[in-house]
């Protein structure tokens, strides 16, 4: 009897960061930190599709950090995928064949990182599927297809809810950084003057000298 | 490979039970001896969402040595904590969700002298997936293609739900942005009073300063 199987992967956040977030210690990422995650796909022809999103913290200064690097190799040992320098990506490629493939994700910088990703591996039995089962209705295609489907708007779902975060972190931080250098400014505006007014007297007090200016 | 063990009990499991469903397979990653990793999930209030983690051995049919065990914690985002696994090799875990938000899954190995990297498979499912599709199949007695058809409503409402969230998410982001720019508007607005005020003060101070000083 024929088991077809279909591996979910879910959404999961996975901290590469420092104990500076304060209650969760981790890997620390350094210079070539890299972080792996490996995914077994069943049957060779399997669609595996996936996206993954860099969520900034309030730790990044330069708003064009590059982004992270994300590569994808095969039991065999070759790479199936790279992109480079991205903030998030989605790929999806046929599995050219069954085993352990292994997810990477590489920071080439110092700040740490968080990254959300979900990964899915989604298998249409065919007709040499069909063969070998009696049991399988062609039905069965259907309703797998529908089912891939399905996972791909899911999918897109996951990625579109990443990037909402990613993007309510910017604008939470850029109202914070609003407010706080506004006050700051004023603040130091008035401390200048201050100190202006304050040396301008001193210039002229009785016990430096009169006419010294 | 002991992952091609977990399928040869899953298949048997399925072929016991005669139904086509779904076998999960999980997420399997490297963890250093002496540190951390922690995994974390955004779960909505009154999702169901179950767990299962293993330690995969790294000789084939030898028993797990005892430095390659783990502890394990599972906290919600206010701080309760919802499971605790101390110096295990396996375990797994099940809740409802109280409060919506990221729940954090922490590993962590006691440190060697001989730095070894352990090799986790952690299953994590919440919503649609984590329900338990077996019982349903054993109650009803329905059919496979009843099942099926089932899991795929499941989805479709799920989706649909998703839909809502984001929406909602949009228009909460819509209304930050809306009072970052008004308040943005009225700090330059205020900055622009202050600094003519600050200006005009030292002006007014400095000159009755000077008359003071009979200087004007």
């Amino acid at each position: 009897m024929e088991v077809r199987s279909e591996k979910k992967m879910w959404m999961v956040l996975v901290m590469v960061t420092l104990s500076l977030v304060g209650k969760i210690s981790s890997l620390s990422v350094t210079v070539n930190e890299v972080e792996c995650v490996y995914e077994y796909v069943l049957y060779e022809g399997d669609t595996v599709s996936g996206n993954f999103v860099v969520v900034d913290h309030d730790i990044f200064w330069s708003s064009d950090h590059p982004g992270i690097d994300f590569t994808v190799t095969s039991p065999a040992g070759n790479v199936v995928q790279t992109l480079k320098g991205v903030s998030g990506d989605k790929f999806d490629f046929k599995a050219p064949r069954s085993g352990m493939y292994k997810f990477c994700f590489h920071n080439p910088y110092s700040t740490p990182e968080t990254v959300s990703f979900y990964i899915h591996v989604g298998h249409i039995p065919n007709e040499h599927d069909l063969a070998k089962d009696e049991h399988l209705d062609p039905v069965n295609v259907k309703i797998a297809e529908l089912r891939e489907a399905l996972e791909s708007v899911t999918a897109e779902q996951k990625y579109l809810k990443a990037r909402d975060t990613r993007h309510r972190h910017t604008n939470e931080s850029t109202q914070k950084r609003v407010i706080f250098y506004t006050l700051g400014e004023y603040l130091l505006l008035a401390i200048a003057s201050g100190l202006q007014v304050i040396y301008i007297r001193q210039l002229f007090s009785k016990s430096v000298g009169y006419n010294r200016v | 490979m002991s992952g091609s063990l977990l399928l040869t009990i899953n298949l048997l499991a399925i072929l016991s039970l005669g139904v086509i469903f779904n076998v999960a397979h999980s997420l399997r990653y490297d963890l250093q001896s002496g540190t951390s990793k922690c995994i974390s999930e955004e779960i909505k209030s009154n999702a169901m969402s179950v767990g299962k983690y293993t330690v995969i051995s790294p000789n084939e049919g030898f028993p797990l040595p005892d430095s390659h065990r783990v502890t394990v914690r599972v906290n919600s985002p206010h701080g309760n904590n919802y499971h605790f696994g101390d110096h295990v090799e396996a375990g797994n875990f099940a809740f409802t969700a109280a409060e919506s938000g990221g729940y954090t899954a922490c590993f962590w190995t006691p440190d060697h002298k001989v730095p070894v990297t352990v090799t986790i498979e952690f299953d994590w499912r919440t919503g649609v997936a984590a329900k338990d599709w077996s019982n349903v199949a054993k109650k009803g007695q329905v059919e496979t293609m009843e099942l099926e058809l089932k899991k795929l409503y499941d989805t479709v409402t799920s989706i649909h739900d998703e839909m809502f969230y984001l929406r909602e998410r949009e228009e909460e982001m819509q209304q930050l942005n809306r009072s970052t720019n008004s308040k943005m508007a009225t700090l330059s607005f205020v900055s622009l009073v202050i600094c003519l005020s600050v200006a005009g003060l030292q002006f007014w101070h400095l000159k009755t300063f000077f008359e003071r000083k009979k200087l004007l």
